[in-house]
């Protein structure tokens, strides 16, 4: 088995090999934007993490993450930004496991429309989603007179937890349908037609062959939506109605390079977020079950597409 | 001087928009606050000279300064530190006053103002003295001080009080206070650090924590019916979603003039404004601002600059320039004329009265400028951050 991985490795070398002169160069620019727009800004901000400028010398420090990993209230920041994330990101997948799994049901024809619905608001500025929130929400808005008049709460919803959390479910939930939709659209029909043949209900197909296999797309929309809501900056801003509960590390960043002109404290921040979100993100891939790379295969626990070799041996039985 | 939230959503749509300041076609490019000037009067000065002004908005000094690094300007109008920064950066010119016939020097401004001016001359503490009017014309100028709603604080409170006003949990109606304050280093350590005596200009860093124990402390008093904010403030306080802020005497009459009672008249007694007197021992009262008129260095319209800058300076625009933001003027025969029984507002001859006491500043030798000062300006927005976060 071992011999026949080596030799797969070695026909997908060659194959990008051959191909190199014409389709590969296309990839030239995401090079350049990967480099220029991705790599190198963030060796800027690692460098600029571990040094600090006094009377125009430059000095090399720890000083900059020693502050902030003294401080009680930059964890409780910290701890707040991912808590209020990772609900919205828990929140998002039960609303959007059902809703894709139904659209990748559908016909076709009522998936794209679906599909449409659902990236139309996208179209539109984020900013501007987020202040027609605020206008809903706010006293006089549409959601709060109807919460008023049916005998609920204050006049205004802005300043609370539902309204944090709400936009920041209504903003990211896109980039948690969208993906568990494209990965239950790649599973093979015949794989659940077997299931099925095999004497296993709905219910246990649905457990044991179409939730495991779809488990890629929930981590990927995981990370879509975990990531930009744990450093969101618009939305905390516009929801919090001034209370100086909500604010979050994303907000946090901003002063520190804009308002108090220190990079280099402000870069030591988001060096700290960039290990904590790779570290969550690990964990997370850790989860998904169908991308283990045959290192130690285990045996034949979840439905494995088997290789040549097992389905020889098997024939031989 | 009316801001409604279309306005408000709309210049956010506009500021979307890629700015439009390289176009070649005006000659002129100003830069102001805002809702800062009649339109109008901007209007007639095209059109009686025949030129096109390109007039964009900010709504900070620092958005400002930044702003102006890399955009082309002839006039800008920055408040009194940025004028500071601005001199310091190289990117303003010396005004030449014989090119301005309608402002004189010497007699021109209002004298509480002129000596407060002469005061920012004198160097102290170590701090070299900064001449102001030798680069820019004051447009408008104010002092910080307490707005308050009188149905739910009184005034003997308030003046009994004074900053700590600012952190009574409880109104005399026995509802929770609802305080908002503004999201600015600058402005909120300014207030924390003259509720305690301090002063603005010469701040050590025992100073700062002190500030911002006494910030911390109202954070923990008021709780959840504090709030920070920016320029939502403005229409937050005539909608009264607050009971008390700290605020420029403009800003305040902006309140006080658009605040409604139950039959949709203006209720000009809603509203008090009130400076408390400096503490014992202390050494500064209040925080003065002035915003003043600059010319840019490397300006290439300097004549149609300067002659901006002298219609600015004519009776009738300032005039009407003054009543149309409610921010106080500068000159001291529109000071008077406005400030008279008689001047002429929105509903009328006569109705800017009831407020002009406020439109009046009484400055005195104890108000004090912001000074321009880079390194303080860092260690103030870390400390607020952290007065943020705790």
């Amino acid at each position: 088995m071992a011999f026949s991985n080596v030799n797969a490795y070695k026909s997908t070398k060659l194959r990008f090999k051959m191909k190199f002169s014409f389709f590969s160069s296309l990839s030239i620019p995401l090079i350049f934007i990967l480099l220029f727009l991705v790599i190198l800004p963030f060796l800027f901000i690692l460098f600029y993490s571990f040094i600090n400028v006094r009377n125009n010398k430059i000095y090399l420090t720890i000083e900059n993450f020693s502050r902030f990993l003294s401080n009680p209230d930059f964890y409780k920041v910290l701890g707040l930004s991912l808590y209020y994330a990772l609900i919205c990101t828990i929140l998002c997948i039960i609303l959007a496991y059902p809703f894709a799994y139904f659209m990748a049901k559908c016909s076709p024809k009522v998936r794209n429309i679906v599909n449409m619905f659902i990236t139309l608001p996208m179209w539109t500025n984020l900013l501007l989603r987020v202040v027609a929130w605020k206008q809903l929400l706010d006293e006089g808005g549409i959601i709060s007179t109807a919460l008023h008049a049916l005998g609920y709460g204050k006049t205004t919803l802005l300043g609370t937890d539902l309204a944090v959390i709400l936009v920041m479910v209504y903003i990211y939930l896109p980039f948690m349908i969208l993906p568990i939709y494209t990965q239950l659209l790649k599973i093979e029909n015949n794989l659940k037609e077997a299931s099925k043949d095999l004497g296993a209900s709905s219910f246990k197909t649905f457990c044991k062959v179409t939730f495991p296999l779809s488990i890629p797309g929930v981590i990927s929309g995981f990370t879509m939506v975990f990531l930009p809501a744990a450093t969101t900056l618009v939305i905390p801003k516009y929801m919090s109605d001034g209370n100086p509960k909500y604010t979050f590390i994303g907000q946090m960043i901003e002063s520190y390079f804009i308002n108090a002109d220190n990079r280099y404290a402000g870069s030591a921040i988001a060096v700290i977020l960039t290990i904590v979100i790779i570290v969550t993100s690990f964990i997370v891939n850790r989860l998904d079950r169908t991308n283990v790379t045959d290192k130690n295969p285990k045996k034949k626990s979840t439905i494995v597409v088997g290789s040549e070799e097992d389905r020889a041996s098997y024939e031989k039985q | 001087m009316k801001k409604n939230k279309l306005l408000f959503l709309s210049s956010l749509v506009f500021s979307l928009l890629p700015s439009t300041t390289s176009c070649g076609s005006y000659d002129l490019v100003v830069f102001n606050w805002g809702e800062y000037m009649d339109m109008d009067r901007l209007r007639q000065f095209e059109k009686e000279r025949g030129v096109k002004v390109n007039y964009l908005t900010f709504d900070s000094n620092e958005n400002l300064l930044a702003k102006l690094e890399n955009t082309y300007f002839d006039i800008c109008f920055p408040s009194d530190y940025a004028v500071e920064e601005l001199v310091s950066k190289d990117m303003i010119q010396p005004l030449d006053y014989s090119k301005i016939p309608n402002f004189n020097l010497e007699t021109s401004l209002v004298p509480s103002l002129k000596s407060a001016l002469d005061t920012l001359k004198k160097p102290t503490l170590g701090k070299e003295g900064f001449d102001m009017l030798k680069y820019a014309i004051p447009y408008t100028w104010g002092e910080v001080g307490i707005l308050y709603d009188r149905t739910k604080i009184s005034d003997e409170e308030i003046e009994k009080d004074g900053w700590e006003a600012l952190r009574n949990p409880i109104n005399q109606d026995g509802s929770k206070r609802k305080v908002v304050m503004y999201d600015s280093a600058r402005d909120i350590f300014s207030v924390a650090l003259i509720a305690n005596g301090k002063d603005i200009v010469d701040i050590s860093s025992d100073d700062i924590n002190i500030a911002k124990d006494w910030l911390s402390e109202q954070k923990k008093r008021i709780g959840n019916n504090l709030a920070y904010k920016t320029e939502e403030i403005l229409d937050d306080m005539p909608n009264l979603k607050y009971d008390i802020c700290f605020t420029y005497i403009g800003d305040a009459i902006y309140s006080m003039t658009s605040v409604e009672d139950d039959s949709g008249e203006i209720d000009y007694d809603r509203f008090g404004f009130y400076i408390p007197p400096m503490k014992d021992g202390g050494k500064t009262r209040t925080n003065i601002y002035v915003d003043a008129i600059s010319l840019a260095k490397n300006s290439t319209h300097t004549e149609l600059a300067y002659d901006f800058i002298n219609y600015m300076q004519e009776h009738d625009v300032a005039y009407d320039n003054s009543l149309y933001n409610g921010y106080t003027s500068p000159i001291n025969t529109i000071y008077e004329e406005i400030t008279s029984e008689n001047s002429e507002y929105e509903d009328g001859e006569g109705s800017f009265y009831p407020i002009a006491s406020t439109y009046q500043i009484k400055a005195n030798e104890n108000d004090k400028f912001y000074r321009y000062d880079q390194k303080l300006k860092t260690s103030l927005e870390e400390a607020w951050i952290e007065v943020k976060i705790s």
